[in-house]
């Protein structure tokens, strides 16, 4: 069976057709593991899977240093709080290496594949199901035990009854055995698991301690004047598996939250096989083959209508979160999950992957929980040395009470609060907790996480560079006006190469392959126009120019003449080298406009149409916008001055600078840098690459059809610019939670090991104290969670 | 305090009673969803009583 899943990586289109030259390479090898990873364009192989077995952080770092020690596998991040793995390899079968060793171990890694990520939620549930179990046996079997053992702490056995006070230890040992049998599995498998690897897990001192104070008491039972510490046991292993169950639970959560968005997507579709509609399967669907969905139905892959689709009514509510259905026409595209209202649509498949855009979303929050923080990694490579030294420090201990002191008693008792007080568990939980719930929220309010490590410097961000354009004003609130040009002066004698309304169909055909907001808005203006459905023309080369525009060879098909044509910028379709007849244009007094040319390139360039684009208003109200200000927002647009210094007056910004190309935006980014400014560049991030890059921290706006070819470390999957704000405060509660949970924990076990080590502590102290600091790490973070549910 | 020798054992009987319930509350499902429920109380639909 080949079980490899070769999966759509946010990336862009046109390498699709290479996937699938992988997807027949990868069936070749013999896989045993139920994992999806994908080729990088730099040869590497990158994936995500969910590790069974993960129950703490003892259990992720030792699959880490597993995965070092694999040849080929260049990096492997597992979050213990999310039990999901990411890795880089140079070669494919380096995974399968580690999940032989991962089974020797214990683990198992599992697929998080689109066709599996519903298995494994299931799966998921259901490991969760048992955590459940577990805890509420110990907490059950934790008060029966505390209930029995409550009388020895106020009387001793002489008051109680020697006989009575017997029956009563009975049974706390009877019901310990439940406790440690089958509540306690974890903790000693992982204990067990790193002590045969030779290596200091969280869980070691633990176990020994429960280990030691079960046997100490069992043994114990018969003598009147010693104390039991079964109690102390289940209390010790109910606190433990509380907060391990709070996290597991927190941490499905989030990526059900974005995997819940998915409706329903149907696995077979009707497919035009040539000469009829046939029932396909999805996995059988290839890139640019045509289907159909009708009415009621659910488009499950991503599909580009085709002219004789018509216009159609579609519900995007699952991702938008809008009831209101929006109407979808020839050239527009529809997302996999969006369901039809009214009308039939007819397209070819854009994407292959079964889930598309959902898809894509789910990776990259994988991804984003995978892997981990700079900061996590440091307080990682210190919790083998801390298990060490509690396990040193407690011998050192029982050997100084038992051998120097002569106090048996006191030495047992001391050795175990050591042991059982200063398990890091809280320490390995400080971050990582804190970055989960941090990505639950946002992607509850719609902001998908790409790059975790944004998230640490987006709290330091002091600067902000705005673009306009689909960006802060609404792209779909474009109004267009067109006119045709008249030709220029000396050239009124020659007959243009295209009618008006050639034009206009050249320039519908050119619009709909691009995804500049103008062009968009330009598209769905001229789909209204029913003369232009048949149109002849069909675009045989396409290239787009970076902030100019794009140029094409178009042929009619009626008459099998080809023409050279550009769409875009004043400048590039040569209507400013005429500038007496820019002049006329001008002087119609039109409020604040971008425009767009067509041109046919013969001799000369010869513009055509103008498009006049109206821009939407502010997506943000100025009483929102004020919530920006403290961050110093700045707007850098690429269009005219007017437009920009005009726009928007009741929003004020820091400055406005206007005609910016990507490269003047990313020298005022690296100007305010020198200064020492964090900036954070918020566009639509389509022609802002160089922007964004260079900025300390990138979001992108919502963009329905871009998310494969933008490299942000956020995009927004709303059209809620106001969201920034959201975005920026959760960063800065994260760390500033972040820093408490760790404060907090080192505090605790620098306080806790000595006061231990001088036996002021009694084992049921040091149960409740360890169980306690990893609690309040958990209710800690939790906080976040409020933070973002009141904004 | 004779009773002690019939109650202690009994409890334990009944720990053991009410783990057996509580695996079959978790394994049915009782505990899959602990918010929904809550909410769909106060989001009833007044329109769909009748």
């Amino acid at each position: 069976m080949t079980t490899l899943y070769v999966r759509d990586m946010p990336a862009t289109r046109n390498e699709i057709d290479s996937r699938i030259e992988i997807a027949t390479q990868a069936e070749t090898l013999p896989q045993t593991l139920k994992v999806c990873q994908v080729r990088r364009d730099d040869g590497f192989w990158e994936g995500t899977a969910w590790v069974q077995g993960i129950t703490c952080a003892a259990c992720a770092l030792e699959l880490e240093q597993e995965a070092r020690h694999i040849t080929g596998l260049q990096q492997f991040e597992l979050n213990p709080a999310s039990a999901l793995g990411h890795w880089v390899a140079s070669n494919p079968d380096a995974i399968e290496q580690l999940n032989r060793k991962a089974l020797q171990l214990g683990y198992q890694l599992d697929s998080t594949s689109s066709s599996g990520s519903e298995l494994s939620l299931r799966k998921d549930r259901q490991l969760r199901k048992g955590m459940l179990l577990r805890l509420l046996v110990a907490v059950l079997c934790m008060m029966q035990i505390m209930m029995y053992s409550a009388p020895e702490y106020i009387y001793s056995p002489e008051q109680i009854g020697w006989v009575e006070t017997q029956l009563l230890r009975w049974a706390q040992w009877v019901l310990c055995w439940p406790v440690l049998l089958y509540s306690a599995q974890s903790i000693f498998r992982s204990a067990w698991v790193s002590s045969r690897q030779a290596r200091w897990s969280v869980d070691l001192p633990v176990s020994l301690g429960l280990l030691i104070a079960f046997g100490y008491s069992s043994v114990q039972m018969p003598n009147p004047q010693a104390d039991m510490w079964f109690d102390c046991v289940a209390m010790l292993v109910s606190l433990l598996l509380a907060s391990r169950w709070l996290v597991s639970r927190h941490s499905s959560n989030a990526l059900t939250h974005v995997l819940s968005l998915a409706p329903d997507l149907p696995s077979e579709v009707s497919r035009w096989d040539g000469k009829a509609w046939s029932v396909s399967p999805i996995a059988a669907l290839q890139r640019g083959d045509t289907i159909r969905v009708q009415s009621g139905e659910t488009s499950p892959v991503e599909v580009m209508l085709e002219p004789d689709s018509g216009r159609v009514w579609v519900d995007e509510s699952m991702r938008t979160g809008e009831s209101q259905p929006v109407l979808r026409q020839p050239g527009d595209v529809l997302e996999a999950g969006a369901k039809l209202v009214e009308g039939l649509a007819v397209g070819k498949v854009l994407s292959m992957s079964a889930e598309g855009y959902l898809s894509r979303i789910g990776d990259a929050l994988q991804r984003a929980l995978a892997s981990k923080p700079a900061r996590q990694a440091s307080i990682d490579r210190l919790i083998p040395y801390f298990s060490m030294l509690v396990v040193l420090a407690a011998a050192l201990t029982g050997g100084y009470w038992g051998f120097v002191l002569h106090e048996t008693q006191k030495a047992w008792s001391a050795m175990v609060a050591v042991l059982l007080v200063s398990c890091p568990c809280a320490l390995a939980l400080s971050w990582p907790l804190v970055r989960l719930f941090a990505i639950r929220s946002l992607s509850r309010l719609g902001i998908l996480v790409r790059n975790p490590e944004a998230l640490d410097r987006l709290a330091d961000v002091n600067c902000m560079a705005l673009d306009k354009t689909g960006t802060l004003s609404s792209r779909r609130a474009l109004t267009v006006r067109i006119e045709g040009l008249k030709p220029l002066p000396g050239l009124e004698a020659e007959q243009p190469p295209l009618s008006q309304h050639e034009a206009k169909q050249v320039a519908l055909m050119l619009a709909q392959r691009n995804h500049h907001p103008l062009s968009r808005a330009l598209s769905l203006h001229l789909m209204r126009d029913e003369t232009l459905v048949s149109n002849p023309f069909d675009v045989l080369s396409y290239l787009e120019i970076a902030g100019q525009g794009v140029s094409a060879v178009v042929l009619n098909t009626l008459i099998g003449e080809h023409q050279l044509v550009r769409l875009g910028s004043a400048g590039f379709c040569g209507v400013e080298a005429a500038q007496g007849h820019a002049n006329t244009q001008e002087q119609r007094g039109d409020e604040a406009a971008s425009r767009v040319y067509l041109a046919v390139c013969g001799e000369h360039l010869r513009p055509l149409l103008e498009v006049q684009v109206f821009h939407g208003d502010a997506l943000m109200s100025a009483s929102q916008f004020l919530a920006l200000k403290p961050f110093k927002p700045n707007l850098l647009s690429g269009d005219k001055r007017d437009v920009v210094m005009t726009w928007a007056p009741e929003l004020e910004f820091d400055s406005r600078h206007f005609e910016q190309s990507p490269q003047d935006k990313a020298e005022w980014i690296s100007s305010q840098q020198a200064k020492g400014g964090h900036v954070l560049m918020f566009g639509d991030g389509l022609n802002d690459a160089v922007a964004f890059a260079q900025a300390d921290v990138s979001v992108a706006s919502y963009a329905p059809a871009g998310l494969t070819a933008r490299q942000a470390d956020f995009l927004m999957l709303r059209e809620q610019p106001g969201l920034l704000v959201d975005l920026i405060s959760t960063a800065r509660i994260m760390k500033r939670l972040g820093f408490q949970n760790m404060a907090w924990s080192l505090f605790y076990n620098l306080l806790a090991l000595p006061l231990a080590m001088a036996g002021q502590l009694d084992p049921w102290m040091a149960a409740l104290g360890m169980g306690v600091s990893s609690l309040v790490v958990i209710a800690n973070s939790a906080r976040l969670n409020m933070h973002s549910d009141r904004g | 305090m004779d009773i002690l020798f019939l109650l202690v054992p009994l409890s334990v009987a009944l720990v053991a009673v009410i783990g057996a319930v509580l695996f079959w509350a978790v394994n049915s499902g009782q505990f899959d969803e602990l918010e929904v429920p809550g909410q769909s109380v106060i989001e009833d639909d007044d329109s769909m009583t009748h």
